[in-house]
């Protein structure tokens, strides 16, 4: 890729992203034979599979490459794909002569992280939010840049509210100290965020789950409120109950489908009165030389 | 509605009442279509912000709204004080505001006073809390001084 083009493909995709679309990018990383597209060959593909800028290969290579780009996209991880570009019937069905591999990786914009509410437990969420890479909202009266200093957006002026935007890339936090905290959930779950948390006492969290429920908010967005917010880490402090409450962020961020469980137990290396077992082949793969 | 004696029973009764309810279904919370005036004041002790508008009609208010993010008290002050004030002139509103200051500041107690005002004749006892309810009445002032 020339500089003009790599110039090109960063205008895209920089546009793409600050539009709040997440694409996918293909680059042919290895060929062998005749395959068309030459490593280093980029493309763009959108969330529906259209090619927006670039080629690594046209006919079936290219639909191969769409479909994969959609699952790609789904799960958010990066997938190696091959092609073959040489068997007629079982590879992409097109006789080049060759074989590609293209690795495709998702791009999506940063994802966001909205806390309403102020004092310690915010403060720390704001924080640890931004050193994890999401876009930051405080929505509060005292949601000063001295509170909140790596913030992307502070809102101060909001009384009902009103300008609590999310989408199903956000994960909200309301840390509101109880005040309003039925107004900010009534708001909040109507836009179906991707997570709900509710900074509560077990009894506080009862009462407000309760009181939505009466008022007809379906149980099926009743389900997506965690309340109180955050793993059982045994926190105690407000800067310990934020960081429990960001793990639960990241856990559903990362596809939510861990145990949360200590890595040493599920990777299943144990100390015991033998020595240390590990997981037959584990240390296959691992052996440093001598 | 309780006993309007001021008894301490009796405010609690009320305070209980009034306040709760008027916290768990405030009043005349939309943004009015045609608003003359707003302010917005906010407790930077706790955050707790009131958005009052106003539309005035022939001097009167003729509709007021009061959207309050914050405490039980400062929500339904800003209810209580919508219920209140149409109808009344800027100085008859400033003066109900008055009045609503004394009596959480435990000063006013004549029984004539709307009960609705005088269930917030509870917060005397809480210092920190006064503001609260006068938090909306503030905001009202300040909306009206625009007008």
């Amino acid at each position: 890729m020339g500089s003009a083009s790599a110039s090109e493909f960063v205008r895209v995709l920089d546009s793409r992203l600050r539009a709040g679309e997440p694409v996918v990018t293909a680059t042919v990383v290895r060929i062998e034979g005749s395959a068309s597209a030459k490593p280093g060959a980029k493309a763009i593909i959108d969330a529906q599979g259209r090619l927006v800028w670039g080629w690594v290969g046209g006919g079936c290579a290219e639909s191969a490459v769409r479909d994969a780009a959609r699952e790609v996209l789904a799960e958010r991880r990066p997938r190696l794909i091959r092609l073959d570009l040489d068997d007629e019937v079982l590879g992409v069905g097109m006789p080049c002569g060759g074989y590609m591999e293209i690795y495709l990786e998702a791009m999506t914009h940063d994802p966001k992280l909205l806390v309403l509410g102020h004092g310690r437990i915010a403060e720390t969420l704001g924080m640890l939010g931004s050193a994890l890479g999401f876009h930051v909202t405080v929505n509060d009266a005292l949601a000063t840049a001295e509170a909140f200093p790596s913030a992307n957006v502070r809102v101060t002026e909001d009384p009902d509210y009103a300008k609590v935007e999310c989408d199903a890339d956000t994960y909200v936090v309301i840390a509101t100290q109880h005040k309003s905290d039925y107004e900010a959930l009534q708001r909040v779950l109507r836009q179906r965020p991707a997570y709900v948390g509710l900074v509560a006492s077990r009894k506080r969290s009862a009462l407000v789950l309760e009181r939505l429920h009466e008022d007809g908010v379906p149980l099926e967005l009743l389900r997506r409120v965690a309340a109180p917010a955050g793993l059982d880490l045994g926190a105690e402090t407000p800067q310990e109950i934020a960081l429990s409450i960001t793990a639960e962020i990241v856990q559903l961020w990362r596809g939510g489908s861990t145990s949360g469980q200590p890595l040493m137990s599920v990777k299943g290396v144990r100390i015991t009165d033998a020595g240390v077992e590990v997981p037959e082949g584990a240390l296959e793969s691992a052996k440093c030389p001598t | 509605m309780p006993d309007l004696s001021d008894t301490p029973a009796a405010i609690e009764a009320l305070y209980r009442e009034v306040v709760l309810e008027h916290y768990r279904n405030p009043r005349n919370r939309a943004p009015l279509a045609h608003a003359t005036a707003e302010a917005l004041v906010v407790n930077p002790v706790c955050g707790d912000q009131v958005r009052v508008e106003v539309e005035l009609a022939g001097g009167r208010i003729a509709d007021v709204s009061a959207r309050a993010r914050g405490c039980s008290i400062a929500v339904a002050a800003g209810s209580v004080m919508t219920e209140l004030v149409r109808g009344l002139d800027a100085e008859q509103a400033r003066a109900l505001g008055d009045v609503a200051g004394r009596v959480s500041r435990g000063e006013a107690t004549d029984p004539a006073i709307d009960a609705r005002l005088r269930a917030f004749a509870r917060v005397a006892a809480l210092p920190s809390r006064q503001r609260c309810a006068t938090l909306a009445w503030e905001a009202l002032a300040e909306a009206l001084a625009q007008a």
